[in-house]
């Protein structure tokens, strides 16, 4: 007789993300703390592999976003090998870079914030979730959204191999021309994908914006972090996901720096708390000055609504349009409701499309010079990407036959997890007092982190998924007074 | 709909035994006296649903972790051994979500599920080689695996 097993997700939070509150004296919150086990030993895995292998490697190290590691690491090794990709080369990684953009954001709005925002935050438990977002947006919708992904991952797989393991990015270039018939296949599901971007848009105004209740719940304080921003720009300031100097604005939107990935280190650091194995990123210039906001503070943020923060517009016309009704909506630049990042979101959606239509229009884009050969021997690389989840550096050093002395990955959530802290720490604060703990804290604390969409698989280097939550909150004493679970 | 079956090997190669999934897929695609589609990934939640759907029936080959069984020991499960939405959160999406929402999307979706998992030690270690325990378990969880294509294969016959 076979025994029966039941399998529920608390077996697998052992090392995920673990949340610990300490209450004082009078039953409230002293802090609350953020913070995600060790996983031991990428550096030394790397050491001594062959750079060559690394695109490979980090996009199977996370299963969240395969091509934005892949595509770091192509980068890396073009600043390793001092290869400069051919133009065609350069456009046909782009064309791959937004079109993955445009499905992980749909992804992500629909069924990690869309049961927030669409359900609602007062939803019955049963029905914040994907279910009760097609409740409430109808079953047409569910399929229109799976139907596009579907479309832009084949795509995606015509060019790159499988979705979930891309093989693509080669120094110098790509390892595949996009022929003539591919072309026009991106040039019609980007049409598809324009239209779905202003649709999903439509949808945020219908149900989200339309709603005092939610634009409250947005611009509530437990959210707002008057922090520095950075983001990934072009010539013209503009958003850009694939290439570009990293520019960084003030709490007051000005201009704070601006440089190329390799002085990354010249403007970035890491601060280590010892609760806590994710270094926190800070600008060094500014300094860490503990977890505050304000100017004084180098803690800064990055992902969708920081990229639009530090940029000046959109670099397409129906995104722009959306990005300057964004900030007439929110009282000016710079927004700094964490929350709006969800609709940040959507405005990066609708100009990936609208920068996948326009790569794709583009005849050259099916040239046959692919790919420029290295000659130089490697030394250091440094490769930057904006991840959908915000900037992702990939910084290598190789001895002279390519082999990997020193990796160092930065992903967004280091560069967030000050913030996040902040809110967690928020949160906790508005939800327990005098020793009473309000159910609504796992929500709460959730909220704030998930339109980040953390990955703390990946700020440790390991495995991805989204986050179990696993919230222990303890008195004076530090005795356990409740525990809650989260996904 | 696809009429082969799909194996899926789930984990991730760099963590120790939890490459378990992800080396036995690998064995079957190499064996080609199996007739059916392999694939393996590090995905989770609604993400399988690209990989899933066109399915009727998938075999899911995977590492666990329950320590109420001695590392090495072949788990075999199937839908009803997966709670629906145990935690706390709204957002968890787990098998049974999926059934449900490609239901209710009218989604192609396997309608036989079944997962073969092995128990292991250590899945935390970047790099870390499998260890002795789930390099024993691959062959008997091979077997299941075909013994199940079998089985599969018979229903059809007698179709």
């Amino acid at each position: 007789m076979a025994r029966k097993v039941t399998i529920d997700p608390i077996t697998r939070l052992e090392g995920h993300g673990k949340i610990d509150v300490f209450l004082n004296d009078d039953g409230n919150v002293d802090r609350a703390y953020f913070q995600v086990p060790e996983l031991r030993g990428f550096e030394n895995f790397v050491q001594g592999r062959p750079a060559e292998d690394m695109p490979q490697i980090t996009s199977r190290i996370c299963g969240v976003c395969p091509t934005a590691h892949h595509m770091a690491s192509t980068k890396a090794l073009d600043s390793l090998y001092k290869v400069t990709p051919t133009a065609t080369a350069r456009k046909i990684r782009e064309l791959i870079y937004n079109t993955f953009y445009v499905e992980d954001h749909a992804l992500h709005f629909f069924y990690l914030a869309g049961p927030d925002f669409i359900a609602g935050p007062k939803a019955q438990k049963g029905e914040r979730n994907i279910l009760g977002v097609l409740g409430k947006v109808g079953l047409e919708v569910g399929k229109k959204v799976i139907g596009m992904r579907k479309e832009l991952r084949e795509l995606i797989s015509l060019i790159g191999g499988k979705v979930i393991h891309p093989v693509f990015g080669l120094p110098g270039g790509v390892s595949k021309p996009v022929t003539e018939e591919d072309r026009q296949k991106f040039v019609d599901v980007s049409q598809k994908a324009v239209e779905f971007g202003k649709f999903c848009l439509d949808i945020f105004n219908d149900v989200v914006l339309k709603n005092p209740e939610y634009v409250e719940l947005i611009t509530s304080d437990v959210y707002t972090h008057k922090t520095y921003y950075m983001g990934m720009v072009d010539g013209d300031n503009k958003v850009n996901y694939y290439d570009g100097d990293l520019r960084v604005v003030d709490p007051d939107g000005k201009e704070y720096a601006k440089f190329a990935p390799n002085e990354y280190l010249s403007h970035i650091a890491e601060h280590v708390e010892p609760w806590s194995f994710v270094k926190f990123c800070f600008l060094k210039e500014v300094g860490w000055k503990g977890f505050q906001d304000g100017p004084e503070s180098g803690i800064y943020a990055v992902a969708p609504l920081a990229r639009l923060n530090a940029s000046e517009g959109m670099s397409t016309p129906l995104a722009q349009e959306a990005y300057e009704q964004f900030y007439n909506t929110l009282g000016g630049k710079p927004v700094h409701y964490s929350l709006a990042t969800n609709w940040a979101r959507l405005i990066e959606l609708l100009n990936a499309a609208e920068r996948m239509r326009a790569l794709a229009a583009d005849m050259k884009i099916a040239g046959a010079d692919i790919r420029n050969i290295p000659t130089e021997a490697p030394a250091e690389g440094i490769g930057i990407v904006e991840a959908p989840r915000g900037t992702l550096i990939h910084h290598y050093c190789t001895d002279d036959n390519g082999l990997i002395t020193k990796a160092n990955l930065i992903v967004a959530t280091q560069h967030n997890a000050a913030r996040i802290a902040l809110s967690v720490d928020k949160a906790a604060k508005g939800t327990i007092s005098g020793g009473n703990i309000d159910d609504g804290i796992l929500n709460l604390i959730e909220m704030a982190f998930r339109a980040y969409d953390p990955c703390n698989g990946c700020a440790t280097h390991i495995l991805p998924g989204k986050i179990q939550t696993d919230i222990r909150i303890y008195n004076k004493d530090h005795d356990l007074l409740k525990r809650l679970y989260g996904a | 709909m696809n009429t082969k079956p799909l194996i899926v090997g789930l984990g991730n190669e760099f963590l120790g035994d939890d490459g378990v999934g992800i080396a036995a897929a690998r064995e079957l695609k190499a064996d080609n006296t199996v007739d059916a589609d392999v694939v393996d990934c590090n995905l989770s939640g609604v993400s399988l649903l690209d990989v899933l759907s066109g399915y009727g029936k998938v075999i899911f080959v995977d590492a666990i972790r329950t320590k109420e069984f001695a590392p090495g020991t072949i788990v075999e499960l199937d839908i009803s051994n997966f709670r629906s939405i145990p935690s706390d959160s709204p957002h968890h999406t787990g098998l049974p979500e999926l059934v449900n929402l490609s239901k209710r999307l009218g989604i192609d979706f396997p309608n036989e599920i079944v997962v073969i998992a092995v128990e292991v030690e250590d899945y935390f270690t970047i790099g870390a080689n499998l260890s002795e325990s789930a390099k024993r378990a691959i062959g008997p969880l091979l077997d299941k695996v075909k013994l199940h294509l079998q089985l599969w294969k018979g229903d059809n016959d007698f179709d």
